[in-house]
C-alpha cells in the first residue's frame, strides 16, 4: 500500500470523524467521532513507520505511550456521563453538540 | 549530613516535581478524611510542597545553570514560565481551600490538583514529543477530576462538554504530531530546527493541526461555546481555576512549539499571514462584542478573557515581514498570561461574592468603597490605563507600529500589517469599552444603598495584593519606557534572557 494510499485512507477517516463530531447529537455519536480520529492518526503513525522509517520503534512507543493516557481521559470523561445521567438521559445522551449555533453563544444572555 | 550535602549538590529541577509528588503522597496517607484539623494540615502540606517546588527550581537554575535531559529541559523561560505557575497554584489553593473546605471530598480535590501541578510542571520542562503529550493528557485528566467535584449542584453536562472539547484538542495534537514524525522522525523540538527537515511537506500540515489544538484547547473564538456555558454555570472557584490555571496552559504549548511556528510563519506568505489575521481578528473582536451585549458577569469576564487571549493569535499574524521578532512574541505571550491574572483576579474575587448580574455591581464604590476603589483599578488594567499592566501589553504590541511611524514608512508596509494594527485598536477600544461600562455602573448611585456586600478584612487584603501587583508592574514598565530604570539590568519591557535556547 503506498504512502499516497495511506495519507487517502487516514484523511477519509478524518473526515468521518470529524462529520460525525460537527454533526453529532448525542454522545454515542461524539464517542464515535472521537475514535474515528483516534484511528485516523494511528494509521498515519503506522503508514509513515511502514514506508518511511522501517525499523524504528519510537512511533511503536508513542503510540502505546500515548493511547493508554488518551483512552485514560476518555475513558473517565465517558464513565463520569454514564454514572451522572444513566438514570436520567437528558441533554447529554440524546443532544450533545461539540459546535453549538445557539445565539447566546455569540453575544447577549445565556438562558438555559 | 553527608546525605544533606549530597542531597543538595544534586539538586536538579527533577526535585521540583518530586516535592509536588512528595506532598501528594503525604496527603494521601490521610485518605479521605473529613476531619478539619487534617483538611487544614493538607492545605499546609501542599502550600510547603509548593514553595518547596519553587526554591528547588530556583536553586538549580542558580547553582547549575541550564539543565537538560532526554525528556526535560531547563532554562530560564523554563523558569520563569515555572514560577508563573507556582504563583497561580498558591492561589488556586487559596481559592479552592476558601470555597471547598467543608465539603467531605475536600483532601480528594486538594490530592487531584497536586497532581495536576505536577504534571502541568512536567509540561513546562518536557522537551519529548512523547513527554509533551502524556503531560498534557494527565493535566487535563486531573483538571476535570476537579472541577466535577468543584461542580457538585450543577448540572455536569457542561464539565463534560467542555472536557470533550478538551480532549478533542489533545487528539487534534495527536494528529499533528503524527505528521511531525512523518516529516522528521524527530523526538524533540530541539533536534528539529538544527537538522533543517522543516521543508519536507508533512511539516506545515502537521503545524496545521497543532495551531488548531491549541486553538480548540484554548477555546478561542468561535470555538468558545462550552467553555461559556461552564463558566456561566460554575459553582466557585471553578471559573478561577479555568480561567487561571487550566487555559494558560495553552500559552504554554504556544511557548513550547514557538521557534517552528516562528520559522514558518516568517518564511510565510502575505496570505498566511492574512489567515491567522482573519482567525486572531475574530478571536479578539468577537468576545468583546459579546462582552459589551451581556449583563452577566460571569459572561463578561468569559468574553473579556477570551478577546485579552485573542491577543497572542494576532501577534503570530505580525511575524511575516518582521514586524515582531522572537523575543517580542514571548514577551507578549508571557506578559498577557501575567497581565490576566493580575487583571482578572480581583475582579473574580469581588463579583464571586455579588450575584451574576451586572446590576448587583452598581454603587459598589458607595457601599464598600474599598472594594469599589480596587475594582476600578482592576478595571483600568483591562483599559489599559497609564500605570497598569494592562497598559505596559498595548505598549508593546504597538510599539513596532508606532516606530513605523516614526520612521515615517507606515504606508509602505504590508497591507496585512496594516489591517492588523486596525483590528489591534478596534480591541482595545472594544475592551475599553467594556471596562468603561463596568466602571459606570460601579459608580453610579446604588439603588439600595442599605445594602452593603460584606468584604473580610484578609478578603479584602487577597484583593489588594493582585491590584498592587497590576499597579507596580505598570508604574516599572512606565518609568523603563522613558528611560528611567528602577533596577538596573532589568528591562521589564524586553526580558532579552528569554531568548536562550530550550
Amino acid at each position: 500500500m503506498g504512502l499516497v494510499i495511506i495519507i487517502y485512507i487516514s484523511f477519509f477517516i478524518f473526515l468521518a470523524g470529524m462529520f460525525s463530531l460537527i454533526s453529532c447529537q448525542g454522545i454515542i455519536r461524539a464517542a464515535i467521532g472521537l475514535q474515528l480520529l483516534i484511528f485516523s492518526a494511528m494509521f498515519n503513525f503506522l503508514g509513515f513507520s511502514y514506508h518511511l522509517y522501517i525499523g524504528s520503534m519510537w512511533d511503536k512507543s508513542f503510540l502505546i505511550m500515548a493511547l493508554v493516557v488518551l483512552y485514560l481521559l476518555l475513558f473517565c470523561i465517558f464513565f463520569y456521563a454514564y454514572s451522572i445521567l444513566k438514570n436520567n438521559h437528558l441533554v447529554l445522551l440524546d443532544q450533545l453538540n461539540f459546535f453549538e449555533w445557539d445565539r447566546s453563544m455569540w453575544w447577549g444572555e445565556d438562558h438555559s | 549530613m553527608g546525605i544533606i550535602e549530597y542531597i543538595i549538590n544534586h539538586i536538579d529541577p527533577f526535585y521540583g516535581i518530586i516535592s509536588i509528588a512528595g506532598a501528594t503522597l503525604v496527603i494521601v496517607l490521610f485518605g479521605l478524611s473529613s476531619t478539619p484539623g487534617l483538611k487544614k494540615l493538607a492545605i499546609t502540606i501542599s502550600a510547603a510542597g509548593i514553595g518547596l517546588a519553587a526554591f528547588f527550581f530556583i536553586y538549580s537554575f542558580l547553582t547549575k545553570g541550564i539543565f537538560s535531559t532526554a525528556i526535560i529541559a531547563f532554562d530560564a523561560l523554563h523558569l520563569t514560565e515555572i514560577i508563573i505557575i507556582l504563583f497561580i497554584s498558591i492561589n488556586m489553593l487559596i481559592l479552592l481551600s476558601m470555597s471547598k473546605i467543608k465539603e467531605d471530598h475536600f483532601i480528594k480535590m486538594v490530592i487531584v490538583f497536586m497532581f495536576s501541578i505536577a504534571s502541568f510542571l512536567f509540561l513546562v520542562l518536557s522537551r519529548n514529543f512523547l513527554a509533551v503529550f502524556i503531560a498534557l493528557a494527565l493535566f487535563i485528566l486531573a483538571n476535570f477530576q476537579l472541577v466535577s467535584g468543584m461542580q457538585s449542584k450543577v448540572n455536569p453536562a457542561y464539565t463534560i462538554k467542555f472536557f470533550l472539547n478538551s480532549s478533542l484538542a489533545l487528539l487534534f495534537l495527536f494528529l499533528g504530531f503524527s505528521f511531525m514524525y512523518a516529516a522528521t522522525d524527530f523526538k524533540n523540538l530541539q533536534q528539529i530546527m538544527e537538522s533543517g527537515a522543516l521543508e519536507n511537506a508533512f511539516y506545515p500540515i502537521s503545524l496545521v493541526f497543532i495551531a488548531a489544538s491549541v486553538f480548540l484547547y484554548m477555546f478561542l473564538y468561535p470555538m468558545h461555546g462550552n467553555f461559556l456555558k461552564l463558566a456561566k454555570h460554575s459553582e466557585n472557584p471553578v471559573l478561577p481555576f479555568v480561567l487561571f490555571y487550566f487555559l494558560p496552559a495553552g500559552l504554554i504549548l504556544i511557548l513550547k512549539f514557538r521557534t517552528i511556528i516562528f520559522h514558518f510563519m516568517a518564511q510565510g506568505s502575505s496570505s498566511l499571514a492574512g489567515v491567522v489575521l482573519g482567525f486572531a481578528g475574530l478571536s479578539v473582536l468577537g468576545p468583546a462584542i459579546g462582552a459589551l451585549s451581556t449583563t452577566s458577569l460571569k459572561r463578561v469576564m468569559g468574553f473579556a478573557f477570551l478577546s485579552f487571549m485573542g491577543l497572542v493569535p494576532l501577534a503570530f499574524s505580525l511575524i511575516p515581514g518582521e514586524m515582531l521578532n522572537m523575543n517580542d512574541l514571548m514577551w507578549i505571550i508571557l506578559f498577557s498570561l501575567i497581565n490576566l491574572v493580575v487583571c482578572f483576579m480581583p475582579v473574580w474575587l469581588i463579583t464571586a461574592r455579588l450575584k451574576d448580574t451586572m446590576g448587583s455591581l452598581k454603587g459598589l464604590v458607595y457601599t464598600n468603597q474599598y472594594v469599589g476603589i480596587n475594582l476600578i483599578i482592576a478595571l483600568l488594567g483591562w483599559m489599559g490605563m497609564l500605570g497598569t499592566s494592562g497598559f505596559l501589553l498595548r505598549y508593546n504590541m504597538i510599539k513596532p507600529f508606532y516606530q513605523s511611524i516614526i520612521e515615517g514608512r507606515l504606508w509602505t508596509l504590508n497591507p496585512v500589517h496594516i489591517v492588523g494594527l486596525f483590528v489591534l485598536v478596534l480591541s482595545f477600544l472594544l475592551i475599553m469599552a467594556i471596562a468603561v461600562k463596568l466602571i459606570v455602573v460601579v459608580v453610579s448611585r446604588p439603588a439600595n444603598p442599605a445594602a452593603k456586600p460584606f468584604f473580610g478584612l484578609a478578603y479584602r487584603g487577597y484583593i489588594t495584593v493582585f491590584t498592587i501587583i497590576l499597579v507596580a508592574l505598570g508604574i516599572l514598565g512606565l518609568f523603563q519606557i522613558f528611560g528611567l530604570p528602577i533596577f538596573p539590568g532589568f528591562d521589564l519591557t524586553r526580558l532579552d534572557f528569554l531568548a536562550l535556547p530550550s
